[in-house]
């Protein structure tokens, strides 16, 4: 990922900050509803969009772009034949964005069913 | 001769160093960044099975919740809280602080012992709380 090293490094800085208190939020919240029924986890979600379906959305997106980000940082240690990488480095975005939008989608899907 | 990527020599030489609690901190975050990448498909896969429907989430908790899957999820925890802690010790030491050798070797061991106390505290509370 040639010229692009400064927005690589201040994502990551930015994304890490961002998680310290998403992750204790989301800790908590997993805590509190890792053992809800699916109607409770939905009502949960639905009934507090600001204060528990915002909240997760954000550590989604937040974590899936530090996924890429390290995921990228690792594969460019290791992995030195250019194509192998190139390649490497497509399906680690492509799985980070599917992911993430699988996972926002059911996000908006249950807080907007419920 | 010519001098490539491919024949340059690789660092950091893991062989020659005598072995430090910082090194293993360090290789400890990446692995649990590469455990937590997979730990987050398992939550994409719980929420969307909750998204699809009772069936689908009913037999998703039935895996989590099944003695492998507890476990599963127990070193998930371990990772994520070891590898917030090793991510706080990078943003001091992006800050400038905490390289002196005697805190940079207690800031990895407190990474170590600090995952592992809040990884049974949250599991003792989940547990206390009927979570599972």
């Amino acid at each position: 990922m040639a010229k692009k090293g400064t927005a690589h490094f201040i994502g990551e800085r930015v994304t890490s900050i961002l998680l310290v208190p998403l992750t204790i939020w989301f800790v908590w919240s997993i805590v509190s509803h890792g053992g809800d029924s699916r109607a409770e986890l939905m009502t949960w979600l639905s009934d507090h969009p600001w204060s528990a379906a915002l909240p997760l959305a954000l550590v989604i997106l937040v974590s899936f772009y530090h996924m890429q980000l390290g995921m990228q940082v690792i594969i460019e240690d290791y992995i030195t034949k250019p194509d192998f990488r190139g390649m490497l480095n497509f399906a680690n975005t492509l799985v980070c964005l599917l992911l993430g939008a699988g996972a926002l989608w059911s996000i908006i899907a249950i807080t907007l069913i419920a | 001769m010519s001098f490539t990527r491919e024949t340059a020599p690789l660092s950091p030489h893991l062989s020659i160093w005598r072995f430090s609690v910082t090194m293993a901190a360090s290789i400890t975050t990446r692995i649990t960044g590469v455990g937590l990448y997979l730990g987050a498909i398992l939550l994409t896969v719980w929420l969307a099975a909750a998204a699809i429907g009772d069936e689908a989430f009913a037999a998703v908790q039935a895996v989590y919740t099944s003695p492998l899957g507890l476990i599963i999820l127990f070193g998930f925890t371990w990772a994520l809280f070891y590898h917030l802690l090793a991510g706080i010790r990078h943003l001091f030491w992006d800050a400038g602080y905490g390289f002196k050798l005697p805190v940079a070797h207690g800031t990895a061991w407190g990474a170590y012992i600090g995952s592992a106390v809040l990884t049974l505290a949250v599991w003792g509370a989940a547990w206390a709380t009927g979570a599972f």
